[in-house]
Formats: C-alpha cells, sequence, structure tokens
C-alpha cells in the first residue's frame, strides 16, 4: 500500500497560518483526510512526480485539486504551474491559484501558463473558509477529470 | 511696433513715453529723409550756380568776341583807309585791290557781329547805327577814290566829311565796347553775388545735413543699443524660463518618482498586513468555535471584539488602498448617461443597506463627460451614504437631480437623514474623517474623501449643505 493513496487536495502554501485556516475550512466539509500540505514549491512538484521525500507514492494517483499559493521560498507559484502544465503526465491536474496578489501580471501570466482557477484570498477569514471550501467541493464533486 | 514694444518690456516703459517715442524708427527715418532732402537742395543750387559759371564763361566769350569783331571792324577800316590813303598820295591802282579786299570782308563782320548780339536789342541798335555809319564812310571814300581816279581835284568836304564819320564810328565803336564791357561786369557781379549765395547754401545746408545725420546717427545707434538690451533681456529671459523649465521639468520627474513610491508602499504595505490580519481575525474565530463552552459571555464578548477590530482593519486597508490607488489609475473619458448610471448603482446597493421603506426619487441628469467607472464610483459612495444615514427615519427619502449652470454639469443627493453641523465641514471629504460615531453608523470615513478625489480629477469640484437631524445634500460638478 502506497501512502498517500487517499490525499485528493495538495495545498502548496508557506504560510502556516493561512494553512491553518485553509485546512480548517475544508476539515468542516470533511475532506481534511483528502489533504497534504506542502511548505514550498520544491516539495509540491517532489510530492506529484513521487520524487525525493515522496518517492514511496505512487505517481499515478495525482491528486485531483492543487493549492497553489503564488508567493513561496525556493520556487513559487507560477514556476510550479509551468513544469505542471508543459508535462503531459501532470496537465491535466486541475490547479488553482490562491494568493494575495491581485496584480493584474501575476493574473495574466498564470493564466498563460495555463492555470485552472485564480483566487484572491479574502482578507475576512469567513469569506476565505467560504471560498475555499466552495472552490474544493466545485473541484473535487463537480468537476471531472480524466482517469 | 507694437510687437518692438511689447519686446522692449518693462526697462523701457519705466524711461517714459517720450523716449519710447524717440526710440521709434520713425524718428531717425525722419532724420535721414531730412538730411537727404538738404543734399538734394545743396545739389540742385550747386548744379544751377554751375550753370551760371557755364553761362557765365560763355558771356565772356561772347564779349571777347563782340569786342574783337569791333576791332577787327576797325582794324579792316584803318586797313582801307591806309590803302586808300596810299592811293590817293600816289596814284597806283595796285594799292586799290588790297583796299577793296578790306572793304569786302567788312560787311560779313558786321553781319556776324549783328547775330552775336541778337539778345541784346540796344546793341542790336547800335550796330545798325555802326553799318550806317560805316556804309556812309565807304561811300566817302569811294568817291574820294573816284575823285583820284578821274584826275579831278581833291575835295575837301569830302576829306572833312570823311574825318567826322571816322570819329563818329569810333565813338560808336567806343561807346558799343563800354556797353559790352558794362554787360559783362553786370554779369560777372551777377555771378559773384550767386557764387556767394551758392557758398552760402552749400556750407549751410552741408552743416545742416550734417546735423541731422549725426542726430539721425545718433538715435539710430541708441535705438541699435536699446535693442541690443532687449535683446540680452530676452536672452535672460529665456534662459531664465528654460532653466525654470528643466527645474519643472525635474520636479516633476522627481514626483512622479516619489508618487510611484509612495504607490507601491502603500501596495506592499496593505498587500503585506492582509495575511497577519487575516490570522487575527482566523484564530480569534477559530478560538471562539473550539473553546465556546470553556468561555463566559465576557470571554466571548473580547473574542467578537478581536474579530470586529480585525475585520475593520480590513476594510480600512481596502479602502485605503482604493484611495492611493486612484491617484495613479488613468481617466479613460467619455459621454456618460449620468442618470442611468445613478439608476443602475441605485438598483446594485447591497439589499441590507437599504430599508424597504426608502423612496428615490432621481430627475433627468445632464450628461456627464468622465470615466464611467469612476463616475460608477462616486454615485455609489454618494447614494450609498444618502440611504445609510436616513436608514433611521420613518419615511426616507432621496432625490438625486441635475442642471447645467455656467459652463457646469451640476449633480445633487439629498437625503432626509441624519444631516451634519456645519461647523464640522471641513472634516466631511477629509480621509478617515468621520462626522458620526461608528455605533451610530457604520464606515471607514473614506467614501466621500474618495469623491472629492475622483470629482477633482475629472476638473469638478464638490461641495454640501446640511443640518444637524434635517438632511443633508451633496452636490458635485463635473465641466460641461
Amino acid at each position: 500500500m502506497s501512502e498517500y493513496e487517499h490525499v485528493e487536495i495538495l495545498l502548496a502554501e508557506d504560510n502556516p497560518a493561512d494553512a491553518e485556516l485553509c485546512m480548517r475550512a475544508l476539515r468542516k466539509h470533511h475532506l481534511i483526510n483528502d489533504i497534504h500540505w506542502v511548505k514550498d514549491g520544491a516539495e509540491a512538484l517532489d510530492f506529484i512526480h513521487a520524487s525525493g521525500a515522496y518517492a514511496r507514492r505512487n505517481p499515478d494517483h495525482a491528486p485531483k485539486l492543487l493549492l497553489l499559493d503564488l508567493k513561496m521560498p525556493k520556487m513559487d507559484g507560477l514556476e510550479v504551474l509551468e513544469r505542471l502544465k508543459a508535462d503531459e503526465q501532470t496537465r491535466s491536474i486541475p490547479v488553482v491559484m490562491m494568493t494575495s496578489s491581485k496584480e493584474e501580471r501575476d493574473v495574466v501570466e498564470s493564466y498563460r501558463l495555463g492555470v485552472n482557477s485564480y483566487i484572491v484570498k479574502p482578507v475576512d477569514f469567513v469569506q476565505f473558509a467560504e471560498v475555499v471550501a466552495k472552490l474544493s467541493l466545485y473541484w473535487i464533486l463537480t468537476n471531472r477529470v480524466p482517469h | 511696433m507694437t510687437a518692438n514694444e511689447a519686446a522692449a518690456g518693462p526697462a523701457e516703459a519705466a524711461r517714459g513715453p517720450e523716449l519710447r517715442w524717440l526710440s521709434h524708427g520713425a524718428w531717425f527715418i525722419a532724420g535721414f529723409a531730412l538730411a537727404f532732402s538738404v543734399l538734394l537742395a545743396i545739389a540742385a543750387v550747386s548744379y544751377r550756380s554751375v550753370n551760371r559759371y557755364a553761362a557765365s564763361a560763355q558771356w565772356v566769350d561772347h564779349t571777347r568776341l563782340v569786342i574783337g569783331s569791333l576791332d577787327n571792324v576797325m582794324y579792316k577800316l584803318k586797313d582801307a583807309e591806309i590803302w586808300q590813303h596810299g592811293f590817293l598820295v600816289t596814284g597806283d591802282e595796285r594799292h586799290l585791290v588790297p583796299y577793296v579786299k578790306a572793304t569786302e570782308v567788312i560787311p560779313n563782320l558786321l553781319s556776324s557781329l549783328g547775330r552775336g548780339t541778337r539778345d541784346n536789342p540796344p546793341q542790336q541798335a547800335a550796330i545798325a547805327a555802326l553799318s550806317d555809319l560805316i556804309a556812309l564812310k565807304l561811300e566817302l571814300m569811294e568817291g574820294r577814290i573816284r575823285l583820284k581816279k578821274s584826275r579831278r581835284p581833291a575835295d575837301v568836304t569830302l576829306l572833312k566829311r570823311d574825318r567826322e564819320v571816322t570819329d563818329r564810328i569810333r565813338a560808336q565803336v567806343e561807346l558799343m565796347k563800354a556797353e559790352e564791357h558794362r554787360l559783362l561786369a553786370q554779369h560777372s557781379a551777377d555771378l559773384e553775388s550767386d557764387t556767394a549765395a551758392t557758398r552760402r547754401v552749400i556750407v549751410s545746408g552741408n552743416l545742416t545735413a550734417l546735423f541731422f545725420l549725426v542726430v539721425s546717427g545718433g538715435l539710430l545707434l541708441r535705438a541699435i543699443a536699446a535693442r541690443k538690451r532687449t535683446e540680452a533681456e530676452r536672452e535672460q529671459f529665456f534662459t531664465l524660463a528654460l532653466k525654470l523649465n528643466a527645474d519643472l521639468t525635474a520636479r516633476a520627474a522627481q514626483l512622479d518618482a516619489a508618487n510611484q513610491e509612495l504607490e507601491s508602499f502603500s501596495y506592499s504595505v496593505s498587500h503585506d498586513l492582509r495575511s497577519p490580519l487575516r490570522a487575527i481575525g482566523g484564530y480569534a474565530l477559530m478560538l471562539e468555535e473550539d473553546y465556546r463552552e470553556r468561555l463566559d459571555d465576557e470571554g466571548r464578548r473580547l473574542l467578537r471584539t478581536v474579530r470586529d477590530n480585525a475585520a475593520r482593519m480590513a476594510r480600512l486597508i481596502d479602502d485605503l488602498l482604493a484611495f492611493s490607488r486612484l491617484g495613479r489609475t488613468a481617466v479613460a473619458a467619455a459621454t456618460v448617461d449620468m442618470e442611468a448610471l445613478a439608476r443602475e448603482v441605485a438598483a446594485q446597493l447591497p439589499r441590507d443597506s437599504v430599508s424597504t421603506r426608502a423612496q428615490l426619487r432621481i430627475e433627468a441628469l445632464p450628461a456627464g463627460y468622465g470615466d464611467r467607472a469612476l463616475l460608477r464610483q462616486v454615485w455609489l459612495n454618494l447614494l450609498g451614504n444618502a440611504f445609510k444615514y436616513s436608514g433611521k427615519r420613518e419615511a426616507p427619502l432621496i432625490e438625486v437631480n441635475g442642471r447645467v449652470e455656467g459652463g457646469e454639469c451640476i449633480y445633487c443627493v439629498k437625503d432626509n437623514g441624519a444631516g451634519f453641523d456645519m461647523r464640522y465641514y471641513d472634516k466631511l471629504f477629509g480621509v478617515f474623517q468621520r462626522l458620526h460615531g461608528a455605533d451610530e453608523f457604520a464606515g471607514t470615513g473614506v467614501g466621500l474623501a474618495i469623491v472629492q478625489r475622483i470629482v477633482t480629477r475629472h476638473g469638478g469640484r464638490v461641495w454640501a449643505e446640511g443640518r444637524p437631524d434635517a438632511g443633508a445634500s451633496f452636490y458635485f460638478s463635473l465641466p460641461a
């Protein structure tokens, strides 16, 4: 049995407070078991490609949703996005950019690289929780991905 | 000339109108013209004088000619007389040949004399008289010769008459010579006085001309100097203007740079403030939710206060960001249907902020010219305020009207709500300034500041009237 088999949502977020709020919101909708949290872009890629620390993961079990923060150390969200969308194997994984940045150029660049959705994190926690929950439910339950 | 005047500047003007006149081109042109005409006059006078000289030279010749001719006549006559005498004494007919030769010439001489004095009637008459006398003389000489030829004795009376006539001829000739000399003397005297006059004219004329030239030259030099001064002054002004312009451009660039810095500063500040703020509010909520049973009412109240303040701070950050962003957004100008826009905004106001009892009346509004998105924000803030502050009334009434006046489109949003005290009018449009407590009416106090900033950027004005508890009217204008 490989680890992380049930991981359906990968959260790449460097801010622990935001990560905790995110996961709490998802917990309310009983999605908590399906989340894995990584702290930077390199780790996110390792996870998806089942390399490095995650060598023992089964790469065929791709997560159903990647919640990606824009500003992360080592490798930021745009770079991760670019690599994932460039690779045949990982292109179809839905990526939702979740960030504080409203900068037009970030939005433009993200869509150019093929992001599926772009969310600006609301300052208000309640709203933030709502947004996270709603979008996760959509991408996990409503949206279909190829097997 | 007016350009010159204008360019001459305040320095010239200060010296007084008379001098300004002097430095006008008209004066030294007049001076030159006068000098020129004086010189022309001198030339005319000199020319006339020269002509007179020529004429008088001719007179001298003429006189000499006449006198010479007269002498010639006398000489020939004398000649004839000598040969006649020779014949009378010797009887030799050979003497008659030169005698005839001499007498033949005399008529020609006389006629040429006549021609030479043509313009002088007295002299003509004298010549006629002389001719008569000479004719008589010749007759007498012929007579004596004939007598001799016919060997008759000499006639004493003839001799006497011959001598008489000769004397009379001589006298006549002297008379005529004297007359010619008199004429010559007269002409010489005339010429003398003429010459003197001409000399005077030349000297004084030249002096006058010189004077005019000097004065004109002086004026010209002064005008040139003045012009040089003006040019120098203008150069200075231009240099100064260029320098000021350069300074201004540099300042503007500095200002732009400073603005940019401020923009990115305020952006990143509010950006970076959001995360911790979210954490504060979020964790307070988590605490409240997870430890609800273990907290008493007071504990829950405290946490709620933490969350409320975090939320308020979030709104402040958003408002501040929006306000600062107004400074740099480009204004896309177009004609905007203000009435439609106002209705649209009113319809889109959040349900919970609009009392169901509220009545809204929007009258016909003049079209505005400006950025639709920004003007929408203006309506949003003004209408939102109007509804908010009249929300507690029994019958909230909001009226919107507009008019065109004095080159401006003036719009008014009037409500019958809480109003405000005109004593605090200065604070009305200030950032984060509020005239009502947060417990009375929610709000961060930046709405009106945003309205003012937007309207000012469009080249308009904002103002308001109000009385405590008696409603308020907010006006804004846009250039027509």
